[in-house]
């Protein structure tokens, strides 16, 4: 859990676009029912009362491999975030199963925020790219996240309530 | 009694996985929508894992074996 410090609220928690579980999704799916596309062509076997309980003994394993794989790309998806708290601001980034980088700045360093809508796919579903530049000449961006010009608006509130 | 090791000594191994992955998760959530998915993940799992144990006691390895010698041959 993230330690907040006194009178610290978090205001955002932003993660990617739900755009971005598409490509998992469409896997794990297809993990999904793999099994059951096979189960036909096993039990028009000759051999299918044999074959049956083993199928579902490797159908079991399998779906356990599909179960943690989802549960990787959960992670992954749920720890990439951007943390925009009354203070400051912290970038997480998730990579692989046990990789996780945490940077935070706080929101006086702020000096430019950009936002980048890379294509018509981001205009029409509503997601883009945010890049944060701070004093320290140091840059932060998520990639994918929505509502991104509402995004900009609080930081750059905040940044400027906590410059005054 | 081989395939039973085997299949348990798998089961253990994605457990420990599993604990680590989830303790990992715990370490670095910052929302309660991880304690669910933790949760979910476990009972998915102990459930396909029962299921895993139960059709392997269910599986006739001498006729498996009668029809496919070659399956558990030696090189």
């Amino acid at each position: 859990m993230l330690a907040l410090g006194p009178e610290e609220k978090i205001l955002l928690v932003l993660h990617h676009h739900w755009i971005s579980l598409v490509g998992p999704v469409f896997i794990i799916t297809l993990l999904v029912l793999a099994p059951f596309f096979a189960y036909p062509f096993i039990a028009s076997l000759h051999e299918a009362p044999v074959l049956t309980p083993l199928f579902l003994l490797a159908s079991s394993l399998w779906f356990l491999s599909a179960l943690l794989i989802g549960f990787v790309f959960w992670i992954d998806y749920y720890l990439d975030a951007m943390v925009i708290t009354s203070r400051r601001i912290l970038t997480i980034t998730q990579e692989g199963l046990f990789k996780n980088t945490l940077s935070e700045f706080s929101l006086e360093k702020v000096q430019d925020v950009t936002i980048e809508i890379p294509h018509f796919a981001a205009t029409f579903l509503g997601y883009g790219n945010i890049t944060i530049q701070t004093a320290g000449e140091m840059n932060f961006s998520i990639r994918e996240v929505p509502h991104v010009y509402k995004v900009k608006e609080l930081i750059i509130a905040h940044a400027r309530q906590s410059t005054i | 009694m081989t395939g039973l090791f085997v299949l348990l000594f798998f089961l253990f191994g994605y457990m420990l996985l599993g604990i680590g992955i989830a303790w990992h998760l715990k370490m670095y959530a910052f929302s309660r929508s991880a304690d669910a998915a933790v949760w979910i993940f476990f009972a998915c799992a102990l459930l396909l894992g029962t299921g895993a144990i139960a059709s392997y006691a269910a599986v006739d390895w001498s006729a498996v074996l009668a029809y496919y010698p070659y399956l558990f041959m030696n090189p």
